[in-house]
């Protein structure tokens, strides 16, 4: 187990620290001067040479990689250009948004996804299993933009329940925050409950085939016992190895989201950073973003290593 | 999306007799087929008919809702909804063709080139596919676009460039699977090289899987050029998009909502026409897993 672990973990330090060398080279060394990036080729010549200066851009790119990554150790990521305030600030107060946003949607998903993949799989070939497969299947074709601006259509402009967008923060009062976080949780759950419902239909369907379950029958397990004792603890198996796909699914989800219903969270924070040139901010974003992904597949092949040893003896 | 790798789907079992019969027979797959043969058709007319231009504005036409002489209604610039769907699919195919070939002609070629090295050949294709997968699409269009600015090519690359890592994984499992079957143990006795056996012995017999993951990557990088355009970060003006027609249509859904419907339709039946075949070539060449499932 320990020479997996050191493996992975080697692995996931050459990701991770690949990772940062690429957002450098593609934002700050291979489009030319990051300078003329931000300012646009007309800026004046003295606006350049400020902004140069104020940012530390004269320095050689390997100096200013450097410079980036201590930074990051010490928890610093710069400051934002066009904000002047902190980047690690700027992310943190967004984060108030984008984290209830992507673990409410993941909280939903695997809730909404479970009760009906086992359903589905109980009810194999039928009525049932038709009708939550055609779900499932119509869920990972709708774009999770436009199901967020049907579900505005429905329940901002129509029937007036729920806010068409914005956030108030939580300041306003806790209530006034998740009702409007509520349309934009349901948007990103739908095509995470799509994708976690099929895995957990054909995994339950899988382990039911087993051997060990039909002795479980055998021994005079009813079938709901069965079920519950043997088939879903092995049945999580591949679910769980998915949940690092996933994880990138929701990330990226949130960037959408958040356009769509003009939540100030990190998406919002990135998109408007691409329009303002903001350089620092869109870097330490997408590093984070890039990091987040890295960590939680990290963590997924150790918990699936702990949950299934054959896994560490082929790798 | 498991490649069935302990399976043997093979060239013969895509162009086999029997295939055709079947393939009839399999409802989804015929739906599947007819939603994206709709939206061929749709694209390939486009190319020199669309009712009206899916450019002019005429602004007394504004946000009409549908009628005889506009089917769809008209957008917020009175440009005629159908004609602009239409002319957006010709977007949509040309951005999947090309980011799936670039991603599937990378991707194949490392994932063949892992499984017939192993070693720290492997290793470095591998540990490049994880480096990949740390990205997904919407991160690399950012950093295209906040580098070289936005545009359709960004959108394209991003797409391709992902889709190398899921083609390498993918074709490494089948054809490690394959290197270890008799017959490949054969052709080695026989003086083959490694590019003989892959060229003439393992691609072949992988091609089925290919196919279909090709298939689902069309419908992703459908799904995935919507929403970079939706973003602004995909295709740009006055170039028609079905991701665009939304982003606009969405300051006026309190006056006309229909407008942000139509777009939303043509992604959807788009991409579950090309999910649909995905899954019925997967339970076509291998009846053995269709069975299964």
């Amino acid at each position: 187990m320990s020479v997996f672990l050191a493996r992975r973990f080697l692995s996931f330090l050459i990701t991770i620290s690949g990772a940062s060398v690429i957002i450098f080279l593609l934002l700050e060394v291979l489009p030319g001067d990051p300078a003329l990036t931000m300012l646009g080729v007309d800026a004046p010549d003295s606006a350049v040479a400020a902004i140069r200066l104020e940012l530390g851009l004269d320095r050689p790119a390997a100096v200013r990689y450097v410079a980036w990554i201590a930074g990051l150790f010490q928890g610093e990521m710069g400051l934002s250009y066009v904000y002047k305030v902190p980047v690690t600030d700027l992310i943190g107060q967004r984060l108030q948004v984008t984290l209830p946003l992507a673990m409410g949607a993941m909280a939903l998903a695997t809730l909404v996804s479970l009760f009906l993949g086992i359903f589905a799989a109980t009810n194999h070939n039928r009525v049932g299993d038709y009708g939550v497969m055609g779900f499932s299947q119509l869920g990972l074709a709708i774009p999770d933009f436009w199901f967020g601006i049907l579900l505005i259509i429905l329940f901002a402009v129509i029937l007036h329940w729920l806010p068409s967008g914005g956030f108030p923060g939580w300041d306003e009062g806790v209530w006034r925050g998740v009702r409007s976080l509520m349309l934009p949780v349901f948007t990103l759950s739908l095509s995470l409950t799509a994708v976690m419902t099929r895995v957990t239909r054909s995994a339950v369907l899988e382990v039911a085939r087993e051997d060990f379950v039909r002795t479980a029958r055998a021994k005079g397990l009813s079938r709901r016992a069965a079920l519950w004792r043997h088939v879903l603890r092995n049945a999580l198996v591949p679910v769980l190895t998915i949940g690092g796909v996933l994880v990138a699914t929701v990330l990226t989800g949130t960037l959408i989201i958040e356009n769509v219903f003009a939540l100030p969270g990190v998406g919002k924070l990135i998109f408007d950073a691409i329009s303002n040139r903001d350089l620092m901010v869109v870097k330490n974003v997408v590093l984070l973003f890039a990091a987040i992904v890295v960590v939680v597949n990290f963590m997924v092949d150790v918990l699936y290593a702990m949950v299934d040893p054959r896994i560490r003896i082929q790798t | 999306m498991q490649a069935p790798a302990t399976a043997s789907p093979s060239r013969r079992q895509l162009a086999a007799p029997g295939f055709m019969h079947r393939a009839l027979r399999h409802r989804s797959f015929m739906i599947g087929l007819f939603l994206t043969g709709t939206m061929i058709v749709f694209a390939l007319v486009s190319l020199f008919w669309t009712p009206h231009s899916p450019t002019e504005i005429i602004i007394a036409e504004r946000l009409k809702l549908p009628s005889s002489s506009h089917w769809f209604g008209t957008d917020q610039f009175g440009r005629d909804i159908l004609s602009m769907i239409m002319a957006g699919a010709q977007t949509s195919i040309v951005v999947g063709l090309i980011a799936v070939s670039l991603g599937a002609a990378v991707g194949v070629s490392l994932g063949l080139w892992a499984a017939a090295r192993r070693g720290w050949t492997e290793d470095v294709i591998m540990r490049l596919s994880d480096l990949n997968l740390a990205f997904p699409v919407i991160l690399i269009a950012i950093l295209l676009t906040a580098g070289w600015g936005p545009g359709i090519t960004n959108a394209i690359l991003a797409l391709g460039i992902y889709n190398i890592s899921v083609f390498a994984r993918q074709v490494r499992g089948a054809g490690i699977a394959m290197w270890e079957r008799e017959f490949i143990l054969a052709a080695r006795a026989a003086g083959k090289g490694n590019l003989a056996i892959t060229m003439e012995h393992i691609l072949p017999n992988i091609v089925s899987i290919i196919v279909v993951q090709a298939t689902i990557s069309f419908a992703i990088a459908i799904l995935a050029e919507a929403a970079l355009s939706y973003l602004g970060v995909g295709s740009q003006p006055p170039d028609p998009s079905w991701g665009r027609m939304l982003s606009e249509s969405q300051n006026y859904i309190f006056l006309t909502p229909i407008i942000a419907v139509w777009p939303g339709l043509a992604i959807v039946l788009s991409v579950l026409g090309l999910n649909l075949i995905g899954d019925g070539l997967r339970d076509l060449v291998d009846p053995r897993l269709a069975r299964r499932r």
